[in-house]
């Protein structure tokens, strides 16, 4: 009996490990996973069809709520996406702003993924430690914005609430506070002897592999790859910051490994840079005006005159968000496309689950902050529920055909 | 493994920031154990809250931008006639309603604006308590 047998395992598309619908096809040889297969398409909700219907402000609130996590990533994308095509400018005030708001929301969001990591290896006490933590930078964004999630801060242009001088203490105070936390929670994260031993040598992802599998944002990092899209491409205030870096686990003396650790030496390491991204912020915070058109309507009515395409790429909690969008003398966007960071880091599962053991696939997949509803972009319902394979040729002509078809809508 | 022993025994010892729930743990005067402070008060609301809308039939003028901005299409226009001229007034679904606070900023009377108020729990998504001027519209509307 050498012959070794391999069990099919399916786990999801609703599973209590996962946060979100995606379904896992194991093939297991004993405790060891042999094959990966993942599903995805269960949480897919058109977004970028019903923006087609929506105008250019309706359309921002729309977005906001692609992720509840990253709500003002998509929209700062998005904004910066028509502003590329229109060529509105964002007033100094403005960018900074935004930046301090997309700062804030990755703080809390690197919490959170704290937390659920440490509920995926069974830590359900640093779980609440962690969240414990979290409602401070909540409740600073409450204060700031109006609203814990979905904030409504942005319009193309600019910003829509100013940061005035009453808010900047409690900002200075929430920052306070979590340079005093940092300390313990980074040694509780980091050296706490349970969480080495489950998250050491676990769901590696090698540098060649992050390189060859366009892995982005703290999964790529992890694995060494010195990428991020504040210091690679020039947006927000992000451009006066000369000692702005990618943090890589290289920054507190490790060899990058690329194991779920790295990942989360990498986010903790975040939470720091984030709190002394926000602090030169407040310092250098220009003066001015906070948009350059003042008034919705305005705004919709010169970008009905627009015709163009822009690009818009910011750097989410979870790595690149890009969105790309033609406009094309209406009061809607013509065509948009949404790239969300687990769209490139769901590939990054599949040698990261090669040879790990069952008990490690919560973590490992909890390990790239996945948001899988950011992620669908197709979903295929069939009554007689047989399985449709779709091959490259195929998508390759449905894309050819889609470009003809915006390219018939423009006019011109 | 001591780092968070040691914030386990902390949290242990420290006031609870939950009120106990159910029915029989209700004191038989709220204000008096909140004097004496064994209950917990609410959370301060902060200080930029977007609550619940209010909308002045008066000064509107009926200019429709703000349903043009919505971006739950949360508001309806209905036509109405304010003297002899024939206008138009709004309806605003809060079981629709984002908060984003758009038609607040858009309104060029400042008719919209926003409460520091947000209970608005109600049994019918459409009743006439989550539809903001509708006895207004029962009165006013031009029903062809």
């Amino acid at each position: 009996m050498d012959k070794t047998i391999t069990y099919p395992l399916q786990i999801g598309p609703t599973h209590p490990a996962f946060k979100e619908p995606v379904r896992f096809s194991f093939k297991v040889e004993g405790e060891r996973v042999a094959g990966v297969d993942i599903d995805l398409g269960y949480t897919h909700r058109a977004i970028e069809v019903i923006s087609k219907e929506r105008n250019f402000i309706q359309t921002i609130y729309l977005l906001e709520r692609i992720c509840g996590i990253c709500s003002v990533s998509h929209p700062m994308a998005y904004c910066m996406a028509v502003e590329d095509a229109s060529g509105i400018e964002v007033p100094p005030r403005a960018r900074y702003i935004r930046t301090i708001i997309g700062e804030l929301e990755r703080m809390h969001s690197h919490l959170l993924w704290a937390g659920v990591a440490a509920h995926e290896i069974g830590f359900d006490t640093l779980f609440l430690y962690t969240w414990n933590i979290r409602e401070k930078v909540l409740d600073c964004l409450e204060q700031f914005t109006g609203n814990r999630v979905n904030y409504a801060m942005l319009t193309i242009g600019g910003v829509r609430r100013d940061l005035t001088d009453d808010l900047i203490p409690v900002i200075e105070q929430t920052l306070e506070y979590y340079l005093e936390v940092y300390q313990r929670t980074s040694e509780i994260l980091l050296d706490d002897q349970s969480i080495r031993y489950r998250c050491e040598g676990t769901g590696i992802l090698t540098y060649d592999q992050a390189v060859a599998l366009c892995a982005v944002g703290p999964t790529a990092r992890a694995s060494g790859l010195a990428k991020d899209v504040r210091v690679d491409y020039p947006m927000l205030a992000y451009p006066d910051m000369d000692w702005l870096k990618p943090i890589t686990p290289l920054d507190i003396g490790k060899e990058p490994a690329g194991d779920v650790y790295d990942r989360m030496v990498v986010r903790v390491l975040e939470l720091k840079q984030s709190v002394d991204i926000i602090r030169f912020c407040l310092d250098n915070l220009p003066e001015g005006p906070i948009a350059s058109i003042n008034g919705s309507i305005k705004i919709i009515n010169k970008l009905k005159k627009v015709q163009g395409e822009g690009i818009g790429r910011y750097e989410a909690p979870r790595g690149e968000v890009a969105h790309y969008d033609i406009l094309d003398m209406s009061e809607c966007p013509v065509q948009m496309k949404v790239k969300a960071p687990t769209y490139s880091n769901a590939f990054a599962w599949v040698p990261m689950l090669q040879g790990s053991e069952i008990a490690d696939i919560p973590i490992v997949i909890a390990s790239i902050d996945p948001c899988i509803a950011c992620a669908d972009r197709m979903t295929i319902l069939r009554d007689d529920g047989a399985t449709e394979t779709l091959n490259a040729e195929y998508l390759h002509s449905l894309s050819v055909n889609k470009m003809k078809e915006v390219k018939s809508r423009c006019s011109g | 493994m001591f780092g968070i022993l040691y914030k386990v025994i902390e949290q242990l010892f420290s006031k609870k920031a939950t009120n106990p729930f159910p029915g029989r743990y209700i004191p038989d005067s709220t204000i008096e154990t909140l004097a004496n402070g064994r209950l917990n008060p609410p959370v301060p609301l902060p200080e930029g809250l977007r609550g619940r809308l209010m909308y002045d039939y008066d000064t509107c003028i009926g200019c429709g931008m703000c349903e043009k901005v919505c971006p739950a299409n949360a508001i309806e226009l209905y036509p109405v006639t304010v003297g002899e001229k024939k206008s138009k007034r709004i309806v605003i679904y809060l079981s629709r309603c984002t908060y984003c606070g758009e038609c607040v900023d858009i309104c060029p009377k400042n008719s919209i604006t926003m409460e520091r108020f947000v209970f608005m729990a109600g049994y019918n998504k459409y009743g006439n308590d989550l539809i903001i001027g509708s006895a207004q519209r029962q009165e006013n509307e031009i029903r062809e």
